[in-house]
């Protein structure tokens, strides 16, 4: 017998809960609804409590929350039922296999726009750009000038390098305008006096079919460093197309800041390091804590989420490379995360080089400059970052 | 708690269900107190307490209210009954209008003012619906303070509805056993209904949002237009869902309540919408506002001004703002229009015109709904017809209409009975209701994934 299915409705007033109109036909009640749900439900509550956490997660690169403590204050004042909630969600079991779920389910749905990030076409996937501002720049800019005119003796140079979004522009989702960053930047550079700038948007242009940035990083490659590096040697007078270099595949399976924004884990980046064919030696110091490492590449993050970060262990306020070349040539980088890359070529050529990075350093730079003897400062950015950056301005003014 | 909250889907709701089914049935409805008590206490332990001063001061107002008429005293059992529904009404009007009646004297509240309770509206609803009741019923009126307290506090519908109405409640309170049809209608509705709101209306806002976003002068005409489709499906799923999941709960609980959402964007004009979308608040203005008024018994004139006087309470009851109050006149002047002038026309057009007419012009009603003031809603209006420059069409319409092309398939579909009726027969074949029970599954899956891996969004509706 065929059941009856529902009546197409009837513009009287609203009908009755469905399960007592249906009930005339023979529609065996299954169990099998109720035994799923709460199944399903009650598994993973259940898991989600009972089983041990872990405190950072690196699918999502962040640190997971705490267990809220229980006091009547933060009862009374509803922070410890948010904190509650909180922990539940981001110790939930399986956590990391659902995002993924769900950002399989949101791409093939049609989205093409992720948490800050665009779903580009091949895997690809890109930063949503920032737009400069003028009175930022401006900032920036004025910042830097006087900088230069303090530190005379000091050559200065500023490359900003062109983001993925520009370069790489035809992996874009379709209908979304690249940003001009040429146009970005060049209008930056003519703000700048008595500081060389270099065109790394041309260089890198150049090159744009090869594997220049990372799918799933809003980071360079070594190659794409590589690149860069060329152009800025002819702008600070070293023979940078002179080095040749070992080139090392460090890991095959790299799945960085944007597959972790996105939950799209479809597609995997090799690392790649390059290690100059010289007779120069460098160790790297570490002046906060006076440690000593033999290399720039810390091997322990290749077996970790963030590969990246195999290049110096991360960002820190400041960093030393010392070096056996005899040039007596002293490099000040104002830097963010770009500028790790660019150093596995940069080490040749000058005796020390001093890594600034302006979000983690507090402290005056003219005892630094004096101290190292600074000959050359370089300012490294990428334009993305640069152009919502606060923190150079107020460490050159200091 | 909200109901799509990961911590009430993944431990309370089903420890709850357990510990409903393993007590003997008179403790169940203690129990369910309890639980929504604690569920009140969880969102705010603030609201928890107004909530049970609140129902203290209605109950005992009922009590002297139908002592005093026992009595024969009808005279001042009726000025208790309007100063109980004058301070349920105060209460509301503190926490939700006093801001507005201040700007109206171009003033401002002072920062530590106190929130509203989350649900005021809905809580304040039942309030004045269980004081109506227990004057004008017999049954209602015998209801204890245990009963009383369970219907104002009630979980599934706390927060953001049903609104039932008091005497709905209270003829089911003694008996509610929960039959296996209902336990697998409850479970699969809820499910179904947390699939809308997390997997189609959350994916809907964050479109909408990024149309939002669009300053007028970049905002082509078809990007508008998606807009205002993005945001209507976006608010039907969002609310619809949740009702499906207080409805699904209350199944579970043995309770059954009226259809809250019955397809309204098939309705074939603005009063068969009224029957449709929120049916609850429309009984509710309809039995306590409309029909105490006169109706539609006293001729066209007072029928008119009854019209507007609901609608116009309704845009209000939506929030404190001029645009709902623009979109609650909206619907007044389109309900007149059709019962005064279009009545005859209409009948003459085909149903599908109708259906589509109707539809477009509801849509359209949203637009002051979703702006956040009277300009932003001319300036959008101006958008719809391309008059701010930026032209019919751009790149980033284009952008947006590919990425919503699927989810606006998807939400045409689950407007009509479609995927209802589908899901029927489906379940009726003879491996039917494990097929069934997959797809249900299917939709928790993916719905704990959208929760996990989306930022948080409350329902729309939850700040009512």
């Amino acid at each position: 017998m065929d059941i009856v299915s529902v009546k197409p409705e009837r513009e009287e007033t609203a009908r009755k809960n469905e399960g007592q109109s249906r009930n005339k036909k023979s529609v065996r009640a299954g169990a099998a609804v109720p035994a799923l749900v709460l199944t399903f439900t009650m598994l993973f509550g259940a898991f989600s409590v009972l089983l041990p956490k872990r405190a950072f997660s690196d699918t999502e690169n962040r640190m997971l929350a705490e267990r809220p403590a229980l006091t009547f204050s933060s009862v009374a004042d509803g922070s410890f039922i948010l904190a509650a909630e909180a922990y539940f969600t981001d110790h939930f079991a399986g956590r990391d296999a659902w995002l993924r779920l769900n950002g399989i389910f949101q791409k093939a749905m049609g989205k093409r726009e992720l948490n800050g990030v665009y779903v580009g076409k091949k895997g690809h996937l890109f930063l949503i750009p920032t737009a400069p501002e003028a009175d930022a720049l401006q900032n920036i800019a004025d910042a830097v000038n006087a900088f230069a005119l303090k530190n005379k003796d000091v050559r200065c140079c500023f490359a900003v390098a062109p983001n993925a979004n520009a370069i790489q522009k035809e992996y874009l989702p379709g209908n979304v305008l690249p940003p001009d960053q040429k146009a970005e930047i060049d209008g930056f550079y003519g703000l700048l006096k008595n500081v060389k700038t270099v065109d790394l948007y041309t260089a890198l242009s150049a090159h744009k079919q090869e594997y220049l940035y990372y799918l799933t990083d809003h980071h360079w490659t070594s190659l794409g460093a590589k690149y860069a590096f060329e152009a800025i040697g002819d702008a600070i007078g070293i023979p940078a197309r002179d080095l040749s270099c070992r080139r090392i595949v460090a890991a095959e399976n790299f799945a960085g800041t944007l597959a972790s924004k996105t939950g799209l884990f479809n597609v995997y980046d090799s690392v790649e390091l390059f290690v100059p064919e010289t007779d120069a030696a460098y160790y790297v110091l570490d002046p906060a804590t006076g440690e000593k490492d033999g290399s720039m590449y810390k091997e322990e993050y290749l077996a970790q989420k963030d590969k990246y970060a195999v290049l110096f262990g991360g960002n820190r306020a400041l960093t030393v490379i010392r070096t056996t070349a005899e040039n007596g040539r002293r490099l000040l980088v104002f830097k963010d995360s770009y500028a790790n890359a660019l150093m596995q070529f940069m080490y040749p050529y000058f005796s020390e080089i001093v890594m600034v990075d302006p979000r983690y350093f507090y402290d005056d730079l003219t005892p630094v400059i004096n101290q190292y003897g600074i000959t050359d400062a370089l300012f490294l950015y990428n334009a993305d970052t640069l152009w919502a950056d606060t923190s150079l301005a107020d460490v050159l003014a200091q | 708690m909200q109901l799509s909250s990961p911590v009430f889907i993944f431990l309370a709701m089903p420890l709850g269900f357990l510990l409903v089914r393993l007590l003997p049935q008179k403790y169940r409805n203690v129990f369910l107190l309890a639980e929504s008590c604690f569920l009140i206490a969880w969102g705010s332990p603030r609201d928890a307490l107004l909530v049970l001063l609140g129902t203290a001061f209605n109950w005992f107002t009922a009590r002297e209210m139908i002592s005093l008429r026992s009595a024969g005293r009808n005279h001042y059992a009726r000025v208790v009954f309007i100063s109980g529904i004058a301070a349920n009404l105060a209460c509301l009007f503190f926490f939700k209008y006093s801001g507005f009646a201040v700007s109206l004297f171009g003033g401002r509240l002072p920062s530590a003012f106190p929130a509203a309770p989350l649900g005021v509206s809905f809580y304040t609803f039942s309030a004045l619906s269980y004081l109506t009741d227990a004057k004008n019923d017999e049954t209602a009126a015998q209801a204890g303070f245990l009963d009383t307290a369970l219907y104002l506090t009630f979980f599934p519908k706390f927060l953001s509805g049903p609104i039932v109405q008091f005497r709905d409640f209270i003829s089911q309170l003694h008996s509610h056993p929960a039959s296996a049809q209902a336990l697998e209608t409850g479970f699969a509705r809820f499910a179904v209904g947390l699939g809308k709101k997390v997997l189609l209306a959350d994916a809907l806002t964050g479109l909408f949002a990024a149309v939002a976003a669009q300053p007028f002068s970049q905002l082509s005409a078809a990007e508008a237009w998606l807009g205002v489709f993005l945001y209507a499906f976006s608010l039907y799923f969002d609310f619809s869902g949740y009702s499906d999941m207080a409805l699904g709960l209350s199944s579970l609980c043995g309770f059954s309540f009226r259809e809250n959402f019955v397809y309204p964007y098939t309705a074939e004009s603005f009063t068969a919408f009224w029957r449709r979308w929120h049916v609850s608040l429309g009984a509710w203005f309809r039995d306590y506002v409309y029909i105490p008024l006169g109706g539609s018994r006293r001729g066209n004139l007072i029928t008119a001004r009854n019209l507007l006087a609901v609608w116009l309470l309704t845009g209000l009851w939506h929030g404190a703002e001029w645009t709902f109050l623009l979109w609650g006149l909206y619907h007044a002047i389109m309900l007149l229009c059709e019962k005064f002038i279009f009545s005859g026309f209409k009948q003459k057009l085909p149903l599908p015109v109708n259906r589509a007419f109707t539809f477009l012009l509801v849509v359209l009603g949203w637009v002051p709904f979703f702006s956040a003031d009277l300009s932003y809603a001319g300036g959008y209006v101006l958008s719809l017809i391309g008059a701010q420059g930026a032209g019919a069409v751009n790149t980033h319409a284009l952008f947006m209409l590919s990425q919503s092309a699927l989810w606006l398939a998807v939400s045409a579909v689950g407007c009509t009975p479609l995927a209802h009726r589908a899901g029927e027969k489906i379940r009726s074949t003879k491996y039917g209701s494990l097929f069934y029970a997959a797809g249900i599954a299917f939709i928790l899956a993916l719905s704990a994934a959208a929760l996990l891996g989306g930022t948080a969004k409350s329902f729309l509706y939850a700040q009512f």
